[in-house]
């Protein structure tokens, strides 16, 4: 194996660690299951499988489908009554912490193509749900300069999604152009992103990214709404918002057995949102064939500026046109630690096949958004991931 | 945040240039940006559910729903 590693790495140039794509072409198949369950009801089983497939010396596949089956989705069953119409859920009967509410299709289709200097790839992405449909592509160009030490990425997406909520009601979003409400049931998203990764030397590298994200249209969730003592209102959100993070990652390692990946993010946004990320990951090789990985998470976020206190919504003590009962937009601190192995069992021929197993918890510091909605303090989920892969 | 602008080109000061035979470390799993990368995709379409912000982390996402 060790030699077969040496020989490879002589007659390959170009090994890029950031995002492995030296073994993009190389055929596999990759199946995972995604298990994700909260306090709050949700529970998502989430198988995915996916092929890659060399096309020729210079052209790859890549194929993945992913079905969600995800319960509580739809919210609480509620009956309010707005503007003296009856808005119900339409998930009629199904209780919010049983059975599948819901069930997401989500196949994606992307080729690279493999130059001498420069790696690129393209995409095209759709999920099905029955109330939210999305279609999307995407493309990202890698750079490889001063013999792979650098790399320089160039990325954009666009995706269009549309709402069909189970309920009666009106969608609307506030046009700060023309400063008012309009009516509108889709989002436009636009996605530009530029990155670098520059190897420091043969333990440690270092890759940053800066991305501008455009949305426009109904940004809000045609399910949230406040009911206060003597009204109900519906989310309203502006429809647009802009999105400038940037992101930094330094990976080293310290013996052949451990390493480090250190990662920090900072966000803001045109609706006045901020946060950071900080994540770290320890990993450790046991075994030759087996790593054990630790892992911690810290985000922190302001609110947006235009949400009212849960005091403020309860009085109706607002004059605002914006409405705003979705906790993720209130100021918040979420954590999240998780355990994690890989093995790449040797019993298989030429050690091709790859298990990896992920288990992680994560939870919401105590918040008056969630407790208003959920009737919890906090979010306390638990998620795991299996994955399997196998390269011909 | 001033700092972290100040130590990205410490770090680039610091590299020296690797040669492809040197560069066997860097292509193992563990040194990979995300060895995890299919629990990667499935936490980052958690925390963008769970969260206010999103983006910069690298790869596609794809919307959804996510009531």
């Amino acid at each position: 194996m060790q030699v077969k590693k040496l020989l490879f790495l002589a007659l390959t140039p170009i090994i890029v660690p950031y995002k492995a794509i030296a073994s993009a072409l190389k055929d596999s198949v990759d199946v995972s299951y995604d298990f994700y369950s909260d306090n709050v009801g949700v529970t998502v089983y989430s198988p995915v499988m996916g092929i890659k497939k060399a096309l020729s010396d210079k052209w790859g596949l890549v194929a993945k489908l992913r079905l969600d089956a995800i319960s509580a989705a739809s919210i609480k069953n509620a009956s309010v009554k707005f503007n003296n119409d009856v808005i119900t859920d339409a998930v009629t009967g199904a209780s919010g912490r049983a059975g599948f509410n819901d069930f997401r299709v989500a196949p994606d289709i992307s080729f690279i193509y493999e130059g001498s200097t420069f790696t690129t790839t393209m995409g095209t992405y759709a999920s099905n749900e029955i109330d939210y449909n999305v279609i999307a592509a995407y493309f990202n160009v890698d750079t490889k300069l001063n013999d792979a030490n650098t790399i320089l990425s160039f990325g954009g997406s666009y995706s269009y999604e549309m709402w069909s909520p189970r309920i009666k009601r009106k969608m609307l979003a506030f046009d700060n152009a023309e400063k008012k409400d309009v009516e509108v049931s889709d989002k436009q998203i636009y996605t530009v992103s530029v990155g670098f990764t520059q190897l420091l030397n043969p333990d440690a590298y270092i890759s940053g990214m800066f991305e501008y994200t455009e949305q426009n249209g109904f940004l809000s969730n045609p399910y949230r709404y406040y009911q206060g003592t003597s009204y109900a209102r519906f989310d309203l959100y502006p429809n647009k918002r802009r999105s400038y993070p940037f992101s930094l990652r330094y990976v080293q390692q310290y013996s052949d057995k451990f390493s480090t990946n250190l990662f920090y993010r900072f966000y803001t946004d045109s609706w006045a949102l901020t946060s950071n990320t900080i994540d770290g990951s320890f990993y450790y090789d046991i075994l030759d064939s087996l790593t054990l990985g630790l892992k911690g998470r810290f985000y922190g976020q302001s609110a947006v500026g235009f949400i009212k206190t849960v005091d403020d919504y309860e009085s109706g003590n607002f004059d605002d046109n914006f409405f705003v009962s979705d906790y993720k937009y209130s100021a918040l601190a979420t954590f999240d630690a998780g355990i994690s192995m890989m093995w790449r069992p040797e019993f298989f021929e030429d050690e091709n096949v790859l298990i990896k197993l992920n288990a992680n918890y994560y939870m919401t510091d105590k918040n008056k958004y969630i407790y208003e909605w959920y009737g919890e303090k906090s979010i306390k989920a638990s998620y795991f991931t299996t994955a399997f892969s196998y390269e011909f | 945040m001033k700092k972290i602008f100040l130590l990205v080109p410490l770090a680039f000061l610091s590299c020296t240039h690797v040669s492809p035979y040197d560069k066997e470390d860097l292509a193992t799993q563990k040194m990979l940006a995300k060895p995890l990368s299919e629990s990667a995709a499935f936490e980052s379409h958690v925390f963008s559910i769970r969260e206010g912000s999103f983006g910069a982390e690298g790869g596609f996402g794809g919307g959804c729903g996510c009531k």
